[in-house]
Order: structure tokens, then sequence, then C-alpha cells
């Protein structure tokens, strides 16, 4: 018999920053013993185009959606449970995608002038996911999957840490939120590309998170957004409330579209998880949320010299050198 | 303790610490092909140089307005202008080089020199557009702000001679690349997280290969963008704009 994968709860959301053009997506898949949760960033830049194939929506808005459907149907239908996540992803994940992405290349019309050149994508778009699955001694093994900048994220009582490391020119999660690093790997159907794989063994309690850069990316350290999560979990009544909350927070300041998908795992209830984390958020606030808030906007040096100190834990799961 | 979580959570982050403020610094090089062909008529009867005046006087207004739609505010703007032609053919008048315009505080002084240039000589048809690049990545990039972008934008009909081709001109500039090869370690050598290159230019020698092998740049395969639907001029600024 298949262990029980001890899920608690489930929250997401999907937020556009222009109402009705916005180019995240997300998609989450549950069964007793495995899940999965991701998120998926169309790339504007790369991915302008727009088509009257598309109803003139861009290749961007398409290409999260692509992806967010092909890893949806490409779990329930192939996932074997009990077996190797890395080489789903792989022989699966990969190839399914992509070819869900050939499938629907928009057809060229003659006679207009094709936009083209590096900085030019056909279907760009990031992916970031989790595949749980649970283990015989209790344990859940989290296999984060991701192509582009889009992040999987562990929260336990250690704090927030990366699994993901961006596909980017600058992968320094401190610096990227300054260079705006240029993406390097994504899902596309005119380059190659590759879907990166970490898998990790987790102890409950503990949550895993999928984000785009619309979530992240607008703080001016990375403790801030763990501040955010914290700040918000311990402000909310339920889950619903948490998950509407915290969609609004980051919504308030975000200069982009943002999509999350956060599952806990092994609490006993919302009220246990928020007790849970107080000590943690106590920590990180007197620590480091408080010491940025006081700074000026412009001050950086005095931001990475705390960060120096809270990347020891953000990154306890990413071997030295790998960001 | 929750309850003070509770009355901050919203208010600290908005209250200046978010990223939407911090500040982008963009600079813009419009390099504009000025030689006689760029006389001829678009196909709704307008002169090129014309259609490629009004675009360059548009384009920060049009960007700025692009960028403000998605919540991204350029503290400062600046426009820089080259205007070029074929240094064997037109001598002193193949390259016109300003410093940088700020933003809408020197707007005049911009539009007066965008008006000033008029399209003349230029010889056979390829053109010294590759010694306009060349003075674009050395422009004196700013290096305030948080956020910093460098955007060229090339208006051209025409390919591009060799580098060099002009050189036995005594009004051929010194320290220009000597080939390609060289022009690309300038291009590599600027920093790619704020370099975009967007080529208005007909898919010919030169343009193409940059087009194809250079990191970050949009090309529109067309004579200075001739025949360019207004849609695709929203797409090649939200290219610009979504990757900045």
């Amino acid at each position: 018999m298949l262990n029980q994968l001890p899920l608690t709860f489930l929250l997401s959301f999907c937020r556009d920053k222009i109402p009705g053009k916005g180019e995240d997506s997300f998609c989450y898949s549950f069964c007793d013993s495995a899940g999965m949760l991701g998120v998926f960033d169309g790339c504007g830049g790369a991915g302008a185009r727009t088509h009257a194939y598309y109803s003139g929506k861009t290749e961007a808005y398409m290409a999260s959606r692509l992806c967010a459907g092909a890893f949806y149907d490409l779990f329930r239908m192939h996932y074997p449970e009990q077996q190797d996540t890395a080489a789903f992803v792989r022989d699966v994940l990969q190839p399914g995608t992509l070819e869900q992405l050939s499938r629907f290349q928009p057809p060229k019309v003659p006679g207009t002038i094709q936009i083209r050149g590096s900085m030019v994508r056909t279907l760009p778009s990031t992916a970031a996911a989790a595949i749980v699955q649970a283990q015989d001694d209790g344990s859940v093994k989290v296999g984060a999957i991701w192509a582009g900048d889009s992040r999987v994220y562990i929260l336990d009582g250690r704090g927030l840490a990366q699994l993901t490391v961006d596909d980017a020119t600058v992968t320094d999660p401190m610096l990227n939120i300054y260079e705006d690093g240029i993406l390097k790997n994504i899902f596309c159907s005119d380059r190659a590309m590759h879907l990166n794989y970490r898998e990790v063994v987790v102890k409950p309690p503990f949550m895993v998170l999928a984000a785009s850069d619309g979530c992240y990316g607008y703080v001016t350290t990375p403790m801030e957004f763990e501040g955010l999560l914290l700040r918000t979990l311990l402000a909310s009544k339920n889950v619903a409330h948490w998950e509407q909350i915290l969609a609004d927070a980051i919504g308030s300041f975000a200069g982009d579209d943002h999509a999350m998908c956060l599952a806990a795992f092994g609490y006993e209830g919302f009220d246990e998880l928020k007790y849970s984390f107080n000590e943690r958020t106590m920590h990180l606030w007197n620590t480091y949320i408080q010491p940025v808030e006081n700074l000026p906007a412009e001050q950086r040096e005095p931001r990475f010299a705390l960060w120096e100190m809270y990347k020891h834990d953000y990154l306890r799961y990413l071997k030295d050198g790998q960001i | 303790m929750e309850q003070n979580y509770n009355q901050n959570y919203q208010g600290s982050y908005g209250s200046g610490h978010s990223g939407q403020n911090m500040d982008y610094t963009v600079d813009m090089v419009f390099c504009i092909d000025a030689t006689g062909s760029m006389e001829d008529f678009t196909g709704s009867q307008k002169k090129i140089i014309n259609m490629v005046k009004q675009n360059a006087l548009n384009f920060y207004n049009d960007f700025s307005g692009v960028m403000s739609a998605k919540g991204k505010k350029a503290r400062q703007l600046r426009v820089r202008v080259i205007a070029f032609r074929d240094y064997r053919a037109d001598g002193e008048h193949a390259m016109m080089v300003t410093d940088f315009f700020c933003l809408p505080q020197q707007e005049k002084e911009f539009e007066a020199c965008i008006n000033s240039i008029h399209a003349d000589g230029g010889g056979d048809i390829p053109e010294d557009g590759l010694e306009a690049l060349a003075y674009a990545i050395k422009s004196k990039w700013t290096t305030e702000g948080a956020k910093k972008r460098q955007v060229i934008v090339v208006w051209t009909d025409a390919g591009t001679h060799e580098l060099g081709f002009g050189s036995s001109s005594s009004y051929y500039p010194k320290g220009m690349p000597h080939n390609m090869s060289e022009l690309n370690d300038w291009w590599d050598d600027m920093n790619p997280n704020y370099k975009r290159l967007v080529l208005f230019a007909p898919d010919e020698p030169g343009w193409s290969y940059i087009a194809q092998s250079w990191e970050n740049v949009v090309h529109i395969p067309s004579a200075a963008g001739n025949g360019l639907a207004e849609q695709s001029y929203g797409e090649i600024l939200n290219h610009i704009a979504n990757s900045v």
C-alpha cells in the first residue's frame, strides 16, 4: 500500500497586473500519495508577438497556459507513483510539454513582417513546479522542476529556502532584485531548452511553494518575501483569508503578474501551523525586517550586509557555489 | 506581537520599501541612416526619412507610456542621436553624433536635432552603419540608478559596409573596431542585463548577422521599419518594455 501524503491544505492565486492581459498561469493536482503544484510565467519581453490565431493574445499569454495544461495532463496521466521522478521529468514532462508547444505554434501570416532576433522566442514561458511524494518513513520527497526564474521554495521553522537556481545571467537572489538578469533557459518552441531537477527529502511539517517573479521580485531583499509570507500568515484567520491577503499584499507593490501555489504538509491544522511560525516570525522581524524597513530606499549596502547573514539558511538546500 | 504584524504587513509594503520604487534609468541611442535613399517614399507616400524622424520623436514617449502602463517608471530618460552616411562618399558629413539629451527637460533641443537631419549622399547602396553602431556602443552610459537600461535603436534601409571600408577618408574616426569580431567583443563587453538592440533594418549583410548572433536583439527586417503595421510597432515596444 502506498503511503499517504500528509497534505494539510493548499492555496493558490494568479493575479494580472493589467486585468485580462496576465501572462502567468498555474496548475496543481494531487492523489493519495503524490502531488504536483506549479507556476508558469509567459515571458512578455520574448513573447510579445500577438496573433489573430490566439484572438489577439500574446505568445507569452498562450505559452504559460499551454505549459500549465501540459504539466497537469502529463502528471495525471503518466506520473508513476513511487517511481523515479527525475526520469519522469526527463522522459515525459520535458518532451511532452515541448510537443504541446510545437503543436500550438501560430501560423505565419503571408505578407506580414515577422519580428525576430535573439530576444524573440516562439511561445516562451518559465516553469517552476514541485512534485511531492510520501515516503515510507513519513518524510516527503520534494522534486523541484524548473526552467527560467520562477522558483520553488520550502518554508519551515528554519525559514524560507530556495530550491531552484534561476536560469539567468544573474543567479544570486539578492543581486537579481537589482540587476534583473536575462533569462537563459525557458520553455519555447524554437530553441533548445532543458528542465532542471533537484530532489530533497523533508520531514513534515513544512510548506512548499512555487512562485513567479512577480511574487518575489519587487521587494528590496529576499528576506522581505519571507516576511511577507509570515506576516500575512499571522494576520490571517484561515486558509482562504491567508490566500486573499497574501495575494492582495503582493499585488499592492508588484510591478508584474503574480502567481503562487503553496501546499502545507504534516500540520494538525491552520491554527497549529500559524502558531508554529511565531518564533521564526519574531526572529525574522527583529533581525532582518525591521532593520531593512528603517533604511532609506536607496541604501543598498546595509541590505546586502543583512542578506549575507540571511542567506546561510535561505540557501541551505543548495550546494556551495550553486548561486 | 500578532497584532503588531497585523497592523504592519500592509502598511509597510505600501510605504516605500517595495521594488516598484526602485528607479529605472533608461539611456537610448538612435542611429538614423541619413543617406539619399531614405528620401524614397513608403507605401503610404510618405518619405522614409520623415517616417523615421517621426518614429524617433515618438519612440521615447511611446516607450515611457508602455513602461508606465506596466507600473514601471523611468526616473531618468536620456536620448542620444547618431545620423550616419558613408565616409568614402560623404567625408565630413558622414556622421553626426550628439551628446545625450535629458528628456523631457531637453525635449525642444532633441526635436530640433531630429528635424535637422536630412537625407542626402551615401554613394553606393551599403552604408557605414556598423561605425554608427560602434559609436552607440561606446556611449557614456549613465552609472546612476538601481536598474539601468541601455537601448540602441537603428533605422536604415540598407546593408552595411565592412568595418573600415571608409578608412581611406581623412574623416574616418580613430579607435573604431577593425572587424565584426571586434565589434562583437564591444557588444559582449556591455552589461547583458542592461543592453538591448532594436534593428529596423533590411535582411542584408551586417544586420542579419547581428540579429542572429548577438544577444538581446530585436530585428524588424524591413527598410527602416517601412511597411510595419501599427500592431507590430506596439509589439516592438512591448518586447523592449517587458524586458526592462
